[in-house]
């Protein structure tokens, strides 16, 4: 049988058979059948070059440099073959056969082209940068920086510059974690990489700032240190980099923007927040115009750089580019319906969506440009899509649309959001899980018209999976959605979803091991025993009396605020039952030495939520008048009413003073029926004025003309209960009625 | 609008009054003939004008050898050339490298060579095309070649022609002298394209004479109806670009 020439050519490298100069022949040969030829990239793989190419470039000695060049450029093709043929130079161990080529004592040009090879080789991110950061690899890397150095040869000064522009390359991609950044700092790189940003050099420049990008990103440390360093005519590094940012080459700018955005993110160059605003960002905007690699990347730094600004979020819808980002997404559709997915758009389309979900973050009137720029039905079918960085940023698209109300109503449900959001909730990838579980909290509140469908598709079920999912983003926006499921909701939701969640899970999510997860469990208690005695008795039930109260009670020893004050809350609620709800608290001591300790919070909503348990607790009723009356007994023999009237005195803020009047009120009717001696067996003296009930409130007795604001219906919740508390912290406050609804309330996520 | 009108010798006088440097003239052309490759004329000019190439002319040198084997349709030598020069340019350059693929399955078919063009295109064309579906209809439009007589005219007959060779040289010449770092657009195009442009904006504003034949840079005046106008003082003659 015939060899192909092929496969002559994979034997012809075989150390003990050839004269080194047939050899060379035959890599050229390989050589220039594998550039830009994918399929004889593979091919050659298969035919197991790759170790005949390590044995070549292993050799000790240097003699054959011309042979080990070659060898080491026709891996770097390789190189830039698809993932597979990366992963297979890297496991096969070539990496630290390359990395010894760098020895500076070497040619020139080996050097250049391993340096250029293991480039190639770390554009995977599968690929394992150990190798580089140990022994003297690091060192010897970053020396290779240094241009000026007196170890280099004269006359080769143009393969050094490119050799030290790869290295920075080199560096940009292995610098992901901290641990990698401060060893990278630490071996002396970054005044090297000052002097190649100062070179006036164009590649030179745009590998420097590419390696000075990745050490700042997410580094507030390195951040400043670089943003304090001086260039060599006594300039600070981001003037010098804001001029970049103007160049003619887009890639230059580019780059320039991507330093300037994480030493923005940084907060270390707040002198330069305007130049930010006026030159960066329109800069950017504009390159989404642009084709290639350019505008690949750049609305990814665009979204890092508005995140969580509204400033510079509304700026940039007012520079148009939600049309422009749309108009990419929607193209990219329209090829894919032609050719198939073919996958090497799929970055740009990523980014596109991460972009769009940055953008309609936290303003609505961003939110609306993208629906009026339909491209919706482009971001639900992206849920869908194969490749993991597209369906994670298209749902990080629907949860920042989410966030409005009018959209939850109209739009989304329209273009079809629920069953690609369901069939995410079973994704493999962590990152869309946790997108996904964020977007369902917005989904399931009362306002949505899809929490009723959700429901029927089994997501109750859902849910009790990825509590145990051991995910801690995954399981608080869980409970968060639970807790929203819930609110405002129907009793019979409220069983329903309790019976399939099961109150043993509740239990476990309300001693878990972050603070944020029981927080949120907390307000899901709140939430189920708001509005009616049947749901406070359907937690009583479900939990068990003692081990409720016994909950709320250490919840409520714990120094954290936010715990105490939806400890409070359901406290309230609670105390809105039946006479057994109410005894139940008032039987423990240490509950209600809890209560009065949260009526000196420094906090005033702690204190205005505290005081609200005892309103409640001593809520006027003529048919339980006699309970009232104990339990404001007992209330007083324990300080209470000395303690309000502390307040009534000393607390300056209003909320707490109107709630303090109430309360005082109650203690006063109460004095006024029963007298001073709080004899139980007492007969009340006057009940004119007493039939206040429990239904809206009416003027009352104590000639107090204060007493009247805080009876206005319009802040009390239609069914005129006592008040259960306000709702917990919103997003958007102006969609969410605030106030008297009493349940925990309902967060945008 | 009554537009201004400007006699020739208005024109002319005022042409005369600006200064063009003669050094900024010999730059412009050094970097005509050096970006477009053309190595021993950049020498020569050099020699006799006395201005300084700025880049190394012997780089000039490995561009030139390119250039000169795509026109001959020597592509596969071509080929070899920029992997000794540049071994990543073809493979960042999907499309360059798709063009030169096309170019040697032309050039097997302008041989007659059609087995071993039907061989070329399944081996070698076939799986770009599969990679990079936008390559397709170039791919279909090239293997149509065969379906045609060689030397009678054809739709597709234009990819038989010395332009397409040229368009090919420039396009690999451009991605060289990127990856130089080099600009790979000549300065004086723009000049004149800059020109026109400045010409169609002043005549919605006057009449003047003009240039329409950039070779022969003859000012010819339109004809037209009234004179009126003013005689301008400082009307802004060249300058409303």
């Amino acid at each position: 049988m015939t060899l192909t020439p092929h496969e002559v050519a994979v034997s012809q490298l075989a150390t003990d058979q050839v004269v080194p100069l047939d050899r060379i022949k035959s890599l050229r040969f390989i050589k220039n059948n594998i550039i830009g030829n994918k399929t004889k990239k593979d091919l050659y793989i298969q035919l197991g070059i790759v170790s005949r190419l390590q044995d070549i470039i292993s050799v000790k000695d240097d003699k054959d440099s011309q042979l080990k060049i070659q060898a080491v450029i026709v891996l770097g093709s390789f190189a830039f073959g698809n993932e597979s043929n990366i992963l297979a130079l890297a496991n096969s161990g070539v990496v630290e056969p390359l990395l010894n080529c760098l020895n500076p004592s070497g040619d020139p040009k080996l050097i250049e082209a391993a340096a250029r090879t293991l480039n190639a080789i770390y554009a995977s991110p599968k690929v394992s940068r150990q190798q580089l950061f140990m022994g003297n690899h690091l060192h010897v890397l970053v020396q290779l920086l240094d241009t000026f150095s007196s170890k280099h040869r004269p006359g080769q000064e143009i393969v050094q510059v490119h050799t030290a522009e790869l290295v920075a390359s080199i560096l940009a991609r292995c610098c992901e974690t901290l641990e990698q950044q401060m060893q990278i700092a630490d071996s002396g790189a970054i005044p090297l990489l000052m002097r190649l940003l100062a070179s006036g050099i164009s590649k030179s420049q745009e590998a420097a700032l590419g390696a000075l990008a990745a050490l700042v990103k997410d580094n507030p440390e390195l951040a400043q240190v670089i943003a304090q360093m001086r260039l060599e005519k006594g300039e600070r590094p981001a003037p010098f980099i804001l001029r970049l940012v103007r160049d003619k080459s887009p890639t230059m700018r580019l780059a320039a923007a991507t330093c300037l955005t994480y030493l923005n993110r940084a907060g270390v160059i707040p002198e330069h927040d305007g130049d930010i605003m006026l030159i960066v960002l329109p800069i950017l905007v504009k390159m989404l115009q642009l084709t290639g690699a350019v505008q690949e990347t750049a609305p990814q730094v665009l979204a890092h750089l508005i995140w969580e600004s509204e400033n510079m979020q509304k700026a940039v819808c007012d520079m148009e580019a939600i049309p422009k980002l749309a108009s990419i997404i929607s193209q990219m559709d329209e090829e894919d319906n032609v050719y198939g997915i073919v996958g090497q758009k799929d970055k740009l389309k990523e980014n596109s969506l991460l972009a769009l979900a940055a953008i309609s973050q936290l303003k609505e009137d961003c939110r609306k440009q993208v629906i009026e720029a339909k491209v919706l039905s482009h971001i639900v079918s992206a849920m869908s899509h194969p490749a993991v960085g597209v369906r994670a940023a298209a749902c990080q698209c629907t949860r920042s649309l989410s966030r409005s109300v009018k959209n939850l109503r109209t739009s989304l449900v329209d273009a079809g959001i629920e069953n690609p959001l369901f069939q995410l909730l079973s994704d493999e990838d962590l990152g869309v899980l946790r997108s996904a579980t964020a977007t369902l909290c917005n989904i399931v509140l009362d306002v949505s018209p899809m929490k009723k469908t959700i429901m029927e598709r089994g997501i109750v079920a859902k849910f009790v999976r990825m509590i145990s999912y051991g995910d801690n983003v995954v399981r608080l926006n869980t409970v968060w959605a639970i807790k929203n499921l819930v609110f405002e909701a129907e009793s019979e939701v409220k069983e329903n979803v309790m019976r399939q969640f099961g109150y043993n899970n509740l239990v476990l999510l309300l001693n878990d091991s972050e603070p944020a997860v029981q927080e949120q469990a907390l307000n899901l208690v709140r939430n189920l025993a708001h509005k009616r005695e049947h749901d406070i008795e359907q937690v009583f039930r479900g939990l068990g009396n003692g081990q409720l109260l016994s909950i709320i009670e250490e919840k409520l020893s714990w120094d954290d605020p936010r715990l105490l004050e939806h400890a409070l809350y359901v406290l309230v609620n609670i105390a809105t039952g039946t006479e057994y709800h109410k005894q139940s608290i008032l039987k423990r001591q240490g509950i209600l030495r809890s209560v009065l300790r949260s009526m000196n919070h420094e906090s005033a909503a702690i204190r205005v939520a505290s005081i609200w348990v005892i309103i409640n607790l001593t809520w006027p009723d003529d048919k339980v008048s006699h309970s009232v009356h104990e339990c404001v007994a007992l209330l007083r023999s324990m300080g209470f009413e000395d303690r309000l009237l502390a307040l009534d005195t000393t607390d300056h803020d209003l909320d707490v003073n109107n709630r303090v009047k109430t309360a005082l009120q109650h203690f006063l009717m109460d004095q006024q029926q029963y007298g001073h001696n709080n004899n139980v067996s007492g007969v009340p003296s006057d009940q004119t004025g007493s039939g206040i009930g429990r239904h809206g409130h009416s003027s009352s007795r104590y000639p107090d003309p204060q007493q009247q604001q805080d009876i206005s219906p319009s802040s009390s919740s239609s069914s005129g209960d006592a008040f259960g508390g306000s709702a917990g912290s919103a997003m958007d406050t102006t969609h969410i009625v605030t106030g008297g609804s009493g349940a925990g309330g309902h967060d945008r996520r | 609008m009554v537009k201004k009108a400007i006699s020739k010798d208005d024109w002319s006088a005022r042409l005369a009054e600006v200064q063009v440097d003669r050094d900024d003239l010999n730059k412009l052309i050094m970097n005509y003939l050096i970006i477009e490759g053309y190595k021993d004329a950049a020498e020569k000019f050099s020699q006799e004008s006395g201005a300084k190439p700025p880049v190394n002319l012997e780089s000039i040198q490995n561009r030139m050898v390119v250039r000169t084997a795509i026109q001959r349709g020597h592509i596969e030598e071509a080929i070899e050339h920029v992997n000794d020069l540049n071994p990543e340019i073809l493979d960042t350059n999907p499309k360059l490298f798709f063009h030169l693929q096309q170019q040697r399955l032309i050039e097997y078919i302008r041989e007659g060579r059609v087995t071993e063009a039907l061989e070329f295109a399944q081996e070698e064309l076939a799986p770009r095309g599969e990679e990079n579906p936008e390559f397709l209809s170039e791919l279909e439009r090239t293997m149509s070649l065969l379906a045609f007589e060689l030397n009678s005219p054809s739709p597709v007959s234009d990819l038989l022609t010395p332009a397409q060779r040229q368009k090919l040289a420039s396009e690999l010449n451009s991605a060289l002298l990127l990856s130089q770092s080099q600009e790979k657009d000549p300065k004086l195009p723009a000049l004149l394209k800059m020109c026109w442009w400045a010409q169609q904006q002043l005549d919605e504003r006057c009449t003047y004479p003009k240039i329409k034949d950039f070779t022969k840079a003859e000012l010819v005046m339109e004809p037209m109806g009234a004179v009126g106008g003013s005689q301008g003082s400082s009307s802004s003659a060249v300058a409303g670009a």
